[in-house]
């Protein structure tokens, strides 16, 4: 698998250079404008140049999966000695990196720009404080839960419509695949109430009536009772064997079962 | 070396006919040391195991001999380079004849045509 | 006897079409096998499922005693009638992956190709003709010691030059202990390669046998052979 990530990467830096490029002239064009414009403006605009490259990194590299199935190159890949598991790996690995190196860049311009147009007005809680950490994780966990999802319905797609002109078919069962996850998380905090406390870490039985915020955070399910987070724990194993599943799934369809 | 191929007849069989001429005319002579089955199929753009064949039946005829390890050379009796020479000409006379016979021609009148046309040649 | 190949009762149905039906092939060690059918034959059919890119709807097919798999990649080198490799690349990266992935791969050989084939390393793969794209996709696959040889259409659409060069390769390539399986509709140019040859049409095996055995048996050369049995 490292021999695949490394041609995976190699084949991929030039655009997301070009991404973060744009981004850094765009961020530091603004941060000059700092005296000029409004912080406000600064920051929308910063903010949204940062979320663009994101989303930009984000879709260039689904569409490369896409790419891999549906054209040539797939008689490339698909004929070298190696299991399915080690290409869902290689292409996943390569996009967790793209998107963490772009989102760190991102976030690092995010926050000198904010640094300089607000001054002392921001302030950086600890990284590790719990509420943080836990975020982090979940961030994490939905990024990679989202692109074997997508991986998968791409998948799935493509091994049943031989025309590839339906070329949206696989946005669709994504869709249907995450309507039904939820649909299922939520049921399954019905049947199995106990989370994590996360302040004194045990386990604890919670009805739904004292909830003041609910937040699917992608793959995990928190609740929030005046401000404490209480995390299911049914939740996080699924989360955790929904990401596992679709992993071995995927690296299974293309090993057995991909036509090209 | 080049050759035409006529893929009718199979392949072994015109390259054994082609290496019978050389042989005949001293182009290669006996005791020569004939091109490797790997160097003879690259030249001529054929299969190894045709210009296999094409040796092991040469040696079935006794034109040529395998050393191992060494290669395939030319038979050095030269009896059986004239044999084969004469039967080359007469596989050739035979056609010849026959096709004359088919136009019509006599013995007589064949003989005459022959000796006719060699004497302007020399 | 020990086959690298064999196809038995292979069949392949898509919705509307059956690309093979009921298909039995042999190959054994050592034979340059000639797979001749006009365009849609079942030809390609036949070799992606060889190669593990493709499902047979039934029937079984064993490389090396093995069924479809990880183990088959490894023993096969395959030659696809596509542009198979990435735009980003140069020559240098296409002998580097194929190095980096393929235990069996010589790369002193690939050199050699390079150099006979008249490609330079610096070259990128978006910049090179059809003739040097054949050219070149032949050299990474004969650089490889497989088992099995899989070359689907390797002159189809090639110029003379790069064709002789490209038979050239083909026949130097021969060895005892590897197969080739190579289909063509091109028959004239490329019929003195063939130890046998398998004639296939509708996802069939029409007629097939030793090259010379037929040549001699019909006093037809191959191509003629063709033109009989694929003719109107």
């Amino acid at each position: 698998m490292g021999r695949l990530l490394k041609y995976e990467l190699k084949g991929s830096y030039k655009v997301i250079g070009i991404i973060l490029v744009i981004l850094i002239i765009v961020a530091l064009g603004l941060n000059f404008k700092i005296g000029e414009w409004a912080e406000t403006t600064i920051m929308g605009i910063t903010s949204f140049a940062v979320f663009g490259a994101l989303l930009s990194a984000f879709i260039y590299l689904i569409e490369l999966f896409r790419k891999e199935l549906y054209e040539d190159t797939g008689y490339l890949t698909f004929t070298l000695p190696i299991t399915g598991n080690s290409i869902v790996g290689a292409k996943l690995l390569s996009s967790l990196i793209w998107i963490f190196v772009v989102g760190t860049i991102g976030g690092l311009l995010g926050l000198l720009n904010a640094k300089r147009a607000f001054g002392p007005y921001v302030r950086f809680g600890s990284i590790f404080a719990n509420q943080n950490f836990i975020v982090a994780i979940s961030g994490v966990v939905s990024v990679v839960t989202v692109l074997l999802l997508i991986y998968f319905s791409i998948t799935i797609s493509r091994m049943t419509i031989r025309n590839k002109k339906v070329g949206g078919l696989w946005f669709i069962i994504f869709i249907l695949l995450n309507v039904a996850i939820a649909y299922f998380q939520i049921k399954l905090i019905e049947w199995i109430p106990y989370y994590i406390d996360t302040n004194s870490w045990r386990i604890v039985k919670q009805g739904m009536n004292m909830v003041t915020d609910i937040n699917i955070n992608g793959a995990m399910l928190q609740l929030s009772i005046n401000g404490n987070v209480y995390l299911n724990i049914a939740n996080i194993i699924f989360s955790i064997v929904l990401m596992v599943g679709l992993f071995l799934g995927t690296g299974y369809l293309l090993e057995k079962k991909i036509d090209l | 070396m080049s050759m035409k191929f006529d893929d009718k007849l199979p392949i072994y069989i015109q390259i054994m006919n082609y290496m019978k001429k050389k042989i005949i005319t001293g182009e290669i002579n006996g005791g020569d040391k004939l091109p490797s089955v790997r160097e003879l199929s690259t030249k001529l753009r054929v299969n190894p195991n045709t210009i296999q064949r094409t040796y092991q039946e040469l040696e079935r005829e006794n034109l040529v001999f395998t050393q191992r390890g060494m290669g395939t050379f030319v038979t050095e009796d030269k009896q059986i380079v004239k044999n084969l020479k004469k039967d080359m000409a007469s596989d050739i006379i035979e056609s010849f004849i026959s096709e004359m016979k088919g136009l019509g021609f006599s013995y007589d009148e064949i003989a005459e045509v022959v000796k006719d046309r060699t004497k302007k040649e020399e | 006897m020990s086959y690298i190949l064999e196809a038995k009762n292979l069949n392949k149905s898509y919705f509307k079409k059956k690309a093979l039906n009921n298909l039995n092939l042999s190959i054994e060690k050592g034979r340059a096998v000639g797979m001749l059918g006009p365009n849609g034959s079942g030809k390609t059919t036949l070799i992606k499922i060889a190669a593990g890119i493709l499902r047979q709807s039934s029937g079984e097919i064993l490389i090396d005693n093995h069924e479809p798999g990880v183990y088959t990649k490894s023993v096969i080198s395959y030659l696809p009638d596509r542009n198979y490799l990435p735009k980003w690349m140069k020559v240098e990266d296409a002998i580097n992956y194929f190095n980096d992935f393929y235990g069996d791969f010589d790369r002193n050989r690939a050199y050699e190709l390079l150099d006979f084939m008249k490609l330079e390393r610096e070259m990128k793969v978006t910049s090179l003709s059809k003739g040097m794209t054949e050219k070149l996709h032949l050299t990474l696959v004969l650089s490889r010691k497989a088992k099995l040889y899989i070359l689907d259409e390797p002159i189809a659409g090639v110029d003379p030059v790069a064709r002789d060069k490209i038979l050239d390769a083909i026949i130097n390539n021969y060895n005892e202990d590897s197969s080739m399986l190579i289909t063509t509709h091109l028959v004239r140019d490329i019929e003195r390669v063939f130890d046998d040859v398998v004639f296939i049409n509708n996802g069939e095996v029409i007629l097939s046998g030793n090259a010379e055995a037929l040549r001699e048996e019909k006093n037809k050369s191959i191509d003629e052979l063709y033109k009989e049995v694929f003719g109107e």
